[in-house]
């Protein structure tokens, strides 16, 4: 996961990059609502790029602009180098996937998956092909006699899939493709996406509110609140170094600890929290603190280290009490509260290192330096 | 998220009309409003202007601007006041009210049974109540004059147990027009009625009962409430056409129960008045926009529930 | 839920009896051998031979025939039109095209007949239009047939999935390629059921056409309507238990078939 979701930065250090999406200062409101704000980012070409965030953050709405379902009020947006802002729905180099499929009910799934190259008015024997291709490569060849209302949810997402891509789109738009799938179907379809992406290198842009999901298969992620961009980045530092609260609460789960910076050395702080004095190492470049400014860290629950007697060597070092303990197979959650603040850790449950505590247990949690993330203001 | 289709705003449609393209909307509501207009409007606007201008020696129609029309339907003519287009007017109001009325009492207790038959015969008994609709009104009506004629099976039965007259009939008469009027306007009673029925929630009913209420106190308080939807659709299916009501009046009535719809022929056919028919005829139609008017602010539902 | 009591039963059972008199009242003196009033005089089907040689009946059946489908044509691809045009579209008088659409489905029909009439006898004496006749009943049939088909159509568009043309737009099909190739498709249904409705009202229709017909014009109602006003004759019992018929064989097949379309829906959802 990790060399794929570098991929691209990898990229742009040896050639120019080639946008197949560029997006200036995008807005769009509804009456009251504004959905989008001051929008703007560029997307690769062959880039697996999620789109995430909570219900109504706009998400959608952007997706829609791309395909060209919507107008925006205001801002720039360029497929392939070309404005499209002038081109109609029907002719920009962009086809979708609805969240709902919207697959004809009155044609055969043959004819869905045909309707794009029918309407370009290609030659009925390159239309055969190319859909027996597609067909094939998604395994629906067995459905081509079958109406839309006559298959299963996970069938109708490859017909829809089957159906946008035979036009050999530039840019793939997907709206929350998996959003009507149980969990397993949609883990094993996940894979295959993610595999067919690679196959066609087509530019996927894909909107989910599933952090899982956009995690495992894009190359990078834009997460957004409240039609803004919160951040932009590969899946892993968006995990790792979340820029705001927001960022780390929607990926993952975190502990938040907050407090004034009481002493600055190079490129460490101390920081008086809720559990006592943090050592917090970070990036010189990161940002400027002064002495006395209020922070807030954030830390993951895997982080977050227990034992019951002390850690030797380690200085972020602070009691707390088990409060619960939620076994979930290959890991092991615990709440804790250390003095008023309510914690949560992840334990893998390997067999290797194996320590278990229980409730009510009195136990120490560490911390490493470099494991707590120094969050901006809000 | 953006789920909501019922927002024009957001769909393509919302994005094509941002553009600004008239001539979609010139293309498709363009010429139905067009004919529309030029047969509708335009003629209803020339039923109002007519309303105020004055017959000629001929019947022709004449330039004064007059009043005159809507005085005289009021009983002020020109030999003082006259009673006889007030009464039709207040005639055709009770005709229309008690069509609506009886239509009501006879849908209540069929749109009960039709609801508490089991599944395939709740079909079959809806379509039977609209079957004799799609048998022209025409037929339907002149059927009760051969009913109600002096030597039917009915008027025979009823001279012989004393009821009528020996050799008198039911029709032409106030009685014959509003059994034929009650009988064409059952099934638009019967069928907003039995939508509400179907949606009754009886267990308020069972939990009045539990309370000790008597069978009026279930219905007034339990069940009433439940189907005045369907009882105000139905009451303006109902009342509005049959005030109008102009054929089953004509066949069934005679001089004495002459209604709106009648007098508005009269003036436009034998009588050639026409201004007078159109004040008639535009005092009809204030009846029916009022009325609807009055519907549409006490019942904050959406239209489609009427149809 | 419970059963309906028996005397809920015979009430119910009496009203059908009470809305159906009529129309058996007719049939069975269709075939009363006497000619004049109501007493009953013997079995008899002269009055169906006497029929086929009614040439104004036939006639009417055929002025009855064109009026239909004419207007029907004409008001299910006008009233359509409007309804796609209403249901997607914004432009400035949208409220008030809303307004003058429900106006013929509550306006008496004799107030419509005699605007009508007056418009006629306006446009005759201003401009030379209109001569009464097949054409001006048409004109006016259409028009209370539009509001109809627009009402039945719309309503079959708001229950269409917008992601279905927008799934169209975006697979490179223009706004007429996406209106044939999808939208149509999933309204035909919708539009044949307002087409049949736009028929029937047209068949029905007496009033409208009464005022509206000229002296070369008849449909089957205004036979029917002078023939009763001059005294019934038997032989308008025989049309009408024809036009019977003809109407409830119609209903039955349409009802039929839009079962079996649903039943073929349904299964093929599944």
């Amino acid at each position: 996961m990790t060399t794929s979701n570098q991929r691209p930065e990898a990229r742009t250090a040896t050639e120019p990059p080639a946008w197949a999406i560029e997006i200036e200062g995008l807005e769009r409101s509804y009456g009251e609502v504004q959905a989008l704000r001051q929008v703007s980012l560029s997307i690769r070409k062959g880039e697996f790029f999620s789109l995430l965030g909570p219900s109504g953050c706009g998400k959608t709405t952007l997706l829609r602009l791309i395909a060209g379902l919507e107008l925006p009020d205001a801002g720039r947006l360029l497929i392939g180098g070309r404005d499209a802002l002038t081109i109609p729905a029907h002719q920009r180099p962009v086809n979708t996937v609805f969240q709902s499929y919207a697959l004809f009910p009155h044609l055969n799934i043959r004819d869905n998956v045909a309707f794009g190259l029918k309407m370009k008015k290609l030659p009925p024997t390159e239309i055969k092909q190319r859909v027996d291709r597609i067909m094939e490569l998604v395994a629906i060849q067995d459905l081509a006699e079958r109406r839309p209302a006559q298959i299963s949810g996970g069938q109708k997402q490859r017909v829809a899939l089957a159906r946008a891509v035979v036009n050999e789109p530039e840019v793939l738009l997907l709206d929350e493709p998996l959003g009507a799938l149980d969990l397993k179907l949609r883990k094993q379809l996940q894979v295959e996406l993610h595999q067919l992406q690679r196959r066609l290198g087509i530019t996927f842009v894909h909107v989910t509110h599933d952090q899982d999901e956009a995690l495992m298969m894009s190359d990078r992620i834009a997460v957004m609140k409240d039609g803004r961009i919160e951040q932009l980045d590969v899946g892993q530092r968006l995990y790792e170094q979340p820029r705001t609260k927001f960022v780390a609460q929607f990926l993952g789960s975190c502990n938040l600890f907050a407090g004034p910076v009481i002493q600055l050395n190079g490129s460490s702080a101390i920081v008086e929290t809720e559990v006592g004095r943090l050592t917090l190492s970070f990036p010189a470049s990161v940002r400027r603190l002064t002495i006395g400014q209020k922070i807030t860290l954030a830390l993951r629950p895997e982080n977050l280290h227990l034992a019951y007697e002390a850690f030797p060597g380690c200085g972020n070092v602070f009691p707390a009490k088990v409060e619960a303990v939620i076994y979930g197979g290959a890991e092991t959650q615990y709440r804790l509260v250390a003095g008023q603040l309510p914690l949560q850790a992840t334990v893998l449950n390997s067999r290797m290192a194996n320590q278990t505590f229980k409730e009510g247990d009195e136990i120490r949690c560490a911390i490493a330096e470099e494991a707590l993330i120094l969050l901006e203001d809000e | 998220m953006n789920a909501d289709p019922q927002t024009n705003d957001r769909s393509l449609t919302g994005a094509l009309t941002r553009n600004g393209h008239w001539w979609r909307s010139a293309l498709t509501s363009g010429p139905g409003l067009a004919w529309l207009t030029a047969f509708l409007l335009i003629p209803l606007l020339a039923i109002v202007t007519i309303s105020f201008l004055t017959r000629g020696e001929y019947g022709e129609i004449e330039r004064p601007f007059t009043f005159d029309n809507y005085q005289r339907l009021l009983g002020f003519g020109l030999l003082g006041f006259d009673p006889l287009y007030p009464t039709i007017l207040v005639r055709s109001l009770i005709l229309g009210l008690t069509t609506a009325g009886l239509c009501l009492f006879a849908a209540l207790p069929l749109a009960f049974f039709i609801a508490r038959l089991p599944g395939g015969w709740k079909t079959a008994a809806l379509i039977l109540v609209v079957v004799p609709f799609w048998t022209n009104l025409l037929i339907r009506t002149y059927a009760w004059q051969i009913l109600f004629s002096s030597e039917s099976w009915l008027c025979r039965t009823a001279q012989a147990l004393g009821w009528l007259s020996p050799g008198t009939a039911l029709y032409p008469g106030f009685l014959a027009v509003l059994v034929g009027m009650v009988c064409d306007f059952l099934p638009f009673m019967v069928l907003p009625l039995y939508a509400s029925v179907e949606k009754i929630d009886w267990t308020l009913a069972e939990a009045a009962v539990d309370l000790g209420a008597n069978p009026w106190q279930v219905f007034r308080h339990a069940l009433l409430p439940q189907i005045i939807p369907g009882l105000s659709a139905g009451w303006v299916l109902v009342f509005l056409p049959a005030t109008g009501q102009f054929v089953i009046p004509d066949l069934l009535g005679g001089a004495k129960t002459t209604m709106l719809g009648n007098l508005i022929q009269q003036q436009f056919g034998p009588s050639r008045d026409w201004p007078f028919g159109a004040a008639i005829s535009f005092v009809a139609l204030l009846l029916v926009v009022g009325g609807l008017w009055l519907r549409a602010r006490n019942a904050p539902e959406k239209d489609g529930g009427l149809m | 839920m419970r059963s309906p009591s028996p005397r809920l039963s015979v009430i119910a059972v009496l009203l059908y009896a009470f809305i159906y008199a009529p129309i058996l009242v007719v049939i069975v003196y269709s075939f009363n051998a006497s000619r004049f009033g109501a007493g009953w005089g013997g079995f008899t089907t002269r009055w169906y031979e006497v029929l086929l040689e009614n040439a104004p009946a036939l006639s009417a059946a055929k002025s009855t025939l064109l009026l239909g489908i004419f207007s029907t044509l004409l008001s299910t691809t006008l009233g359509t039109a409007l309804a796609f045009g209403l249901a997607r579209f914004r432009f400035p008088g949208k409220a008030w095209a809303n307004r003058l659409l429900y106006v013929p489905v509550f306006i008496p029909d004799i107030v419509m007949a005699v605007a009508l009439l007056l418009f006629y006898s306006l446009a005759r004496q201003w401009f030379g239009l209109f001569e009464l006749g097949l054409t001006t009943m048409i004109l006016a049939h259409v028009t209370f047939q539009i509001p109809f088909v627009t009402i039945v159509v719309r309503a079959r568009l708001a229950g269409l999935d917008p992601a279905l043309e927008e799934a169209a737009r975006d697979l490179g099909a223009n706004e007429i390629q996406t209106f044939w190739h999808v939208t149509f498709p999933l309204i035909a249904p919708g539009v044949i059921a307002a087409a049949m409705l736009a028929f029937t009202l047209s068949l029905d229709d007496f009033v409208v056409s009464f005022f509206t017909s000229g002296p070369g014009a008849t449909t089957l109602p205004i036979l029917i309507y002078s023939s009763v006003k001059r005294g019934i004759t038997p032989d308008i019992n025989a049309l009408s238990t024809l036009i019977i018929i003809v109407s409830f064989v119609a209903t039955l097949a349409t009802t039929l078939l839009q079962r079996s379309q649903k039943y073929k829906n349904l299964k093929s959802e599944r």
